[in-house]
């Protein structure tokens, strides 16, 4: 048995062997920078930075070195690099979509680095550029591709409080649903799908398998740069079983960085978040992103408490939650070189965390606990390679490999029932929701591979492959008779695909095929109790073809349409097909979950007189989803219930945004409206429960319940620089949310009295913050849910109440 | 794993007794159709399933609809009848009790706000006031006690908490509580030894009933009848039928399709006499050989020693084919007192209801049992005891029906 809560530092498993073997990446990185240095002395370097006219930096624009084949492309600051310059005098080109491409002098010293005054680009007059008629950000370029993407410019969001989770959270069309406060369990929505039908990378790679204590819901919005929401189709890049969609967050690019911040918050929150990265001349690169996270989580809630002594309930009161303390610490470092020939980048890196969670809840309110409790430490080793032209002109090569373990342990001992006073009485079962002091161990590996290849001028191919395996061993120390201890699971998935892009001024296309191939294993006991009673493996392989297409037309300068399509679908887990080894029956003939994934989008982007800029966005989104892998009705008295393919839902949706910015305002906002339907005739049912296994379905043409199905955000800022003749700027910015009521239970059923309803919600946030000395000390202030709103989720978990945070941040970049 | 606590928990949170109820029944036979209560089981295509009280105007014709109408309830519930009171019990996460009435106006009404402390595994009728909680934990790595809680029905709470050592009863194997009654000072607990983490049952050559002096709680004794097979089936509470007389009638089936994982005796009913804590020596009735080998799985008792009884048709080799799947029944109405057994004419052979809750209704003239037919839909069926024949009646217009009562 073990002690009820572990110090989660004591317990970070942060091995001799691994700080071994950086030691050893470090010491070939450091030859390599002396070898580079000296072969390099008949050249030199030329260093600068291009900004607009406000003097923020432009990102991803171009420099050409005029007569040769160098040249480099900006970083998110603006900064840019290029060496192996012949010395002497030079020519050279910036150009950047939206701005006026500018030509340049400069003589560059041998052997030394030579910079150039910062370079200003002007906005491009309307008439020349054919497609992008405005300067765009980053963030807007993303959202301009033929996807359906709704992009999260975090560079907004690095002054602010709140966790990624919550940055993501503000964007229309996706609902992040959390069951509390800070590190509460959440899963992301997106047209209706949610949990594992939503998939997460980093950088491109899938984060399945990475553990609860690195995810969104820990991470500062500073270690990322943007992140991107794929509504139902995903680019090949993205290579996952997503069903319904993907979210990618993009890390920083900043070459020399240091961004530092700490945050206090009502119910003991303070966050801290150190992210830097150190790029040198020789092409050495560190890269480092270190946050760390705690809450007490003792928000007021409005509940009925139960008097312990008599079971009877008493009317609703505000009582505070007192048994959901949260921490979390977190590292994700890089160290390696960028700019060689033989390589773009190659990066070695770390990512460790451990969190530590009490849970207070059950799935609704009327379960408290107060003994429940979960950590979980993550330590992953990474390796990235990148190199454009390798081999041939167009033809790049991206791998992304991680290797690590997760380790998770659950523990509910308790023989007690709790009440939301904290009160407690004995009860004479152990485990306050059920029995369990778990361990749960999980080896994880991964490589995706990118290899593209620029065909004509019009035409590029990509190719990627994602392989993951993962292997998972479970073992309740509570239950050491059971058999399934330490049995382990594996799974192993392979995604394939090749994408074709054609694209010319005013329209691309892209075309792809996905291949999705699983092979899963397990231990399953048969025949226990018998003579014959024996362990066999057992392995099931599964294949499946996906495919799809996206395409965007410019209608005109700043009107731009978008169509995309994918057939996608979800492969069965290991514990899907297998069951539990033991009671739970496996069903081999499991089918992937699929959908057939639309999106209609139309988009525009203008500017008018130079001050005025509004953006608009109408996408209408079309689901059709079948094969659901649930769970069996398992109402019965059949505790074998295997996992089936049950039910089939349609969706239609429609979602809207608008941005307008005029000077140092902008004001926006968004509308969702999704109509999911249950589309199912027949209901499946396992065996037993009811006579025949396919009966008609009650619910059929119903809405769905428990999913918000009307919502709408809206946001308004202003941004004054430069008060009062100093270098400071005041922003202040306004978020509101709006979910409409919805039900808990299908619509049409029951007498409306007696309905249980998630009521309309709606809640303000307000932020003020100063900016001194170009933006390098930050300070917030923020209130969230002003009006102190009552705030539901998931059949009616509350979140806190108004709240309050401060954050301090010193940021330099070069 | 945890999956499978999760099952248990749920399916040992609320499960009631029938049987007890019935006898209250009686004094309803008078009641008028729409009187009717009908506790419709709704599962969307999500898996979900809610429950509406609907009082539908007949159950022998039309249809039965939750449409706009009956008291919503979300989580999974069982329901039983004390006096004029439907209880309903269950919930999201904890196991909740609430009753339901009829009020002033003729509509049904929700009232109270009761939560048991644990998972509920049994609910004990002792009266019209008073019933009896008992919580036994899921395996012995849970807990080493069995506790009662009395209940005070009329304001639905918690009177008293006595536990006692759950030991003599694990002495084979975990107990498994199938059946219970109240009669005379005495409670009565039928048990399975199955092993917590299989299921499997590797006793099955006795049954085994522990005896309470009611209301202290204490074991005056623990039957072992190597006569019969265990005493009623996994989770489905049907060990034990009360007569008019306070007699009880315990049923064994050792039926695989009900969750046994080997059948190692014939079915057979054997007696407890009222007042009496051990089996009636002279009474055992050898049900296997007057119903052709069948093996119950489903009873509602009828009055006069008549009770309404679904019976497995596979074979005992087809049963091991299809274990935990409630499979292939027929409906008989089988005779306590003269031992006989007839089939039921009129009812097509159907799938059980899994056994957890069976949820027919009698009332005092007629039987009624949901059974869905081949195509899909379910109706209601009417059982006339004394002349073993039924006649469709309602269609339900729901996944499944959790209860059927007159209030």
């Amino acid at each position: 048995m073990h002690a009820q809560t572990i110090d989660i530092f004591m317990t970070f498993p942060f091995t001799k062997s691994i700080l071994h073997k950086l030691w050893n990446i470090l010491l070939i990185i450091a030859l390599e920078i002396g070898a580079t240095a000296t072969a390099m002395a008949q050249h030199g370097t030329l260093d600068g930075r291009v900004v607009d006219i406000n003097g923020n930096g432009i990102y991803a624009a171009t420099i050409i070195v005029e007569g040769s084949t160098l040249g480099s492309v900006t970083d998110f600051d603006g900064n840019f690099s290029i060496s192996n310059i012949n010395s002497g005098n030079i020519a050279i080109t910036i150009h950047s979509i939206g701005y006026e491409t500018k030509k340049l002098t400069a003589t560059i010293a041998k052997g030394n680095k030579t910079s150039i005054d910062t370079i200003t680009l002007n906005e491009a007059s309307q008439e020349i550029d054919e497609v992008a008629v405005v300067g765009k950000s980053m963030a807007r370029q993303q959202q301009e591709i033929a996807f359906a993407v709704s992009v999260v410019d975090l560079s907004k969001s690095y002054s602010s409080a709140a966790t990624l989770k919550k940055a993501i959270g503000n964007n229309s069309s996706v609902r992040v649903r959390e069951d509390g406060g800070l590190g509460s369990t959440y899963s992301f929505s997106i047209n209706g799908f949610s949990g594992n039908q939503v998939k997460f990378f980093l950088d491109g790679i899938p984060m399945d398998n990475f553990g609860s204590s690195f995810n969104i819901g820990n991470l500062p919005p500073n270690i990322a740069e943007r992140v991107d929401i794929y509504k139902g189709v995903l680019p090949v890049e993205l290579c996952s079983d997503a069903l319904g969609g993907a979210v990618n967050i993009v890390s920083r690019r900043n070459a020399n960085y240091l961004d530092a911040s700490y945050s206090i918050g009502s119910f003991g929150t303070h966050k801290a978040n150190l992210s830097g990265a150190l790029t040198t001349q020789s092409g050495f690169t560190l890269r480092l992103n270190v946050f760390g996270n705690r809450s007490d989580n003792d928000y007021k809630v409005y509940v009925q408490v139960v008097d312990l002594a008599t079971g009877n309930k008493s009317s609703e009161k505000w009582v505070r939650r007192f048994a959901d303390e949260y921490k979390s610490v977190g590292t994700w470092a890089e160290l390696g070189i960028v700019n060689k020939p033989w390589a773009d980048m190659l990066l070695a890196g770390i990512i460790a965390s451990a969190n530590d969670k009490q849970i207070q809840t059950g799935a609704t309110m009327d379960a408290v606990y107060g003994g429940v409790n979960t950590t979980s430490s993550t330590i992953i080793s990474t390796l990235r390679y990148k190199k454009d032209d390798i081999g041939a002109e167009g033809l790049s090569l991206s791998l992304f490999g991680t290797w690590g373990k997760v380790s998770t342990y659950y523990v509910d001992t308790l023989a007690r029932r709790y009440n939301w006073e904290g009160e407690w009485i004995e009860k004479t079962s152990r485990g306050e929701f059920s029995l369990a002091d778990t361990h749960i161990d999980s080896h994880e590996g991964q490589l995706t591979t990118t290899l593209s290849y620029i065909i004509t001028e019009h035409q590029s191919l990509t190719i990627n492959n994602s392989l993951s395996t993962n292997r998972r061993t479970s073992c309740n120390e509570a239950n050491a008779d059971d058999p399934m201890n330490n049995i382990p699971q594996r799974l192993t998935k392979n995604i394939s695909a090749v994408g074709y892009k054609i694209s010319f001024d005013r329209w691309n296309a892209n075309l792809f095929l996905k291949n999705y191939h699983l092979h899963s294993s397990t231990q399953k006991q048969f025949d226990i109790y018998t003579d014959n009673a024996r362990w066999e493996r057992m392995s099931d392989d599964k294949n499946n073809l996906g495919y799809g297409l996206a395409t965007t037309w410019f209608v005109t300068k700043k009107l731009q349409a978008k169509v995309s399509y994918e057939n996608a679908c979800r492969m069965p887990e290991a514990n899907e097909l297998f069951g539990d080894g033991l009671i739970q029956e496996s069903n081999t003939d499991l089918r992937p979950e699929k959908s057939h994934n639309l999106n209609v989008g139309i988009g525009y982007c203008g500017v008018l007189a130079n001050v005025h800029r509004l953006t608009l966005d109408a996408n209408y989104i079309f689901r059709n989803a079948e094969d659901f892998i649930r769970k069996g009705v398992s109402l019965s008295n059949n505790p074998t219930t295997s996992y089936d393919n049950l039910g089939k839902v349609q969706t239609q949706g429609v979602e809207l945004g608008a941005m307008y910015t005029y000077k140092i305002v902008h004001v926006g906002g968004g509308f969702t409206f999704q109509d999911i339907i249950d589309n199912a005739r027949t209901v499946k049912t396992e065996g037993s429960y009811v006579g025949a296994s396919e009966i008609t379905n009650i619910t059929y043409k119903q809405r769905l319940p428990n999913i918000p199905y009307l919502f709408a955000n809206g946001e308004a800022g202003v941004k004054m620089d430069n008060i009062g003749g100093h270098n400071i700027t005041i922003t202040a910015d306004y978020n509101f949310n709006y979910v409409h009521e919805y039900y808990l239970s299908f619509p049409g059923l029951g007498s409306v009295s007696s309905k249980k309803v998630i009521p309309m919600q709606i809640s303000h946030d307000i932020a003020i913050g100063a900016s001194i000395a170009n933006g390098r000390y930050n300070i917030v202030a923020e209130c969230n849910n002003v009006a102190n709103a009552k705030l539901y989720d998931n059949y009616k978990l509350q979140k806190p109440g108004r709240n309050f945070s401060i954050k301090l941040r010193y940021y330099i970049s070069k | 794993m945890k999956s499978k606590y999760l099952m248990l928990a749920f399916s040992m949170s609320a499960t009631l007794l029938c049987t007890t109820s019935c006898d209250d029944n009686d004094n309803n036979s008078t009641s008028k159709a729409n009187d009717y209560v009908v506790c419709l089981g709704v599962t969307g295509s999500d898996n979900v399933t809610t429950y509406y009280i609907v009082s539908p105007e007949s159950l022998t014709e039309g249809s039965i609809s939750a449409q706009g109408t009956g008291i919503e309830q979300n989580g999974y519930h069982d329901y039983t009848q004390g006096g004029s009171t439907i209880y309903c019990i269950g919930g999201m996460g904890v196991t909740e009790c609430t009753g339901i009435i009829r009020n002033d106006d003729n509509e049904l009404e929700e009232f109270g706000n009761f939560v048991f402390t644990d998972k509920l595994s049994e609910l004990i009728k002792i009266d019209n006031s008073s019933a009896l909680g008992v919580e036994i934990p899921n395996s012995a790595k849970d807990g080493s006690e069995i506790s009662f809680y009395a209940i005070d029905e009329k304001s639905l709470s918690k009177t008293s908490t006595t536990t006692s050592s759950i030991a003599p009863l694990s002495y084979l194997d975990w107990p498994s509580i199938s059946g219970s009654a109240y009669n005379d000072g005495y409670v009565y607990i039928s048990y399975i030894p199955m092993n917590s983490d299989t299921y499997a049952t590797q006793y099955t050559d006795s049954g085994y009933v522990a005896v309470y002096k009611y209301p202290d709680m204490t074991l005056v004794n623990l039957i072992k009848d190597g006569r019969t097979g265990n005493i009623g089936t996994w989770n489905a509470y049907n060990g034990i039928t009360k007569d008019e007389n306070g007699d009880l009638y315990l049923l064994s089936s050792s039926s695989i399709v009900n969750g046994f994982s080997q059948m190692t005796k014939p079915a057979s009913f054997t007696r407890i006499k009222s007042g009496q804590t051990d089996v009636d020596a002279d009474y055992f009735f050898d049900f296997a050989s007057v119903s052709n080998g069948m093996r119950p799985a489903h009873i509602i008792y009828c009055g006069n020693g008549l009770a309404y009884v679904e019976v497995c048709t596979l074979s005992d080799t087809e049963q091991e084919a299809n274990r935990w799947s409630d499979t292939a029944l027929k409906g008989m109405i089988v005779d306590l007192y003269n031992q006989t057994a007839t089939d039921v004419d009129g009812i097509p052979v159907h799938n059980g209801n899994g056994g957890r809750r069976f949820p027919a209704f009698y009332d005092g003239s007629f039987v009624y049992l949901t059974i869905t037919n081949s195509d899909g839909s379910n109706y209601i069926y009417k059982i006339d005891p004394t002349t073993a024949t039924a006649t469709q009646g309602a269609k339900v217009e729901a996944t499944f029906v959790a209860g059927i009562f007159s209030l």
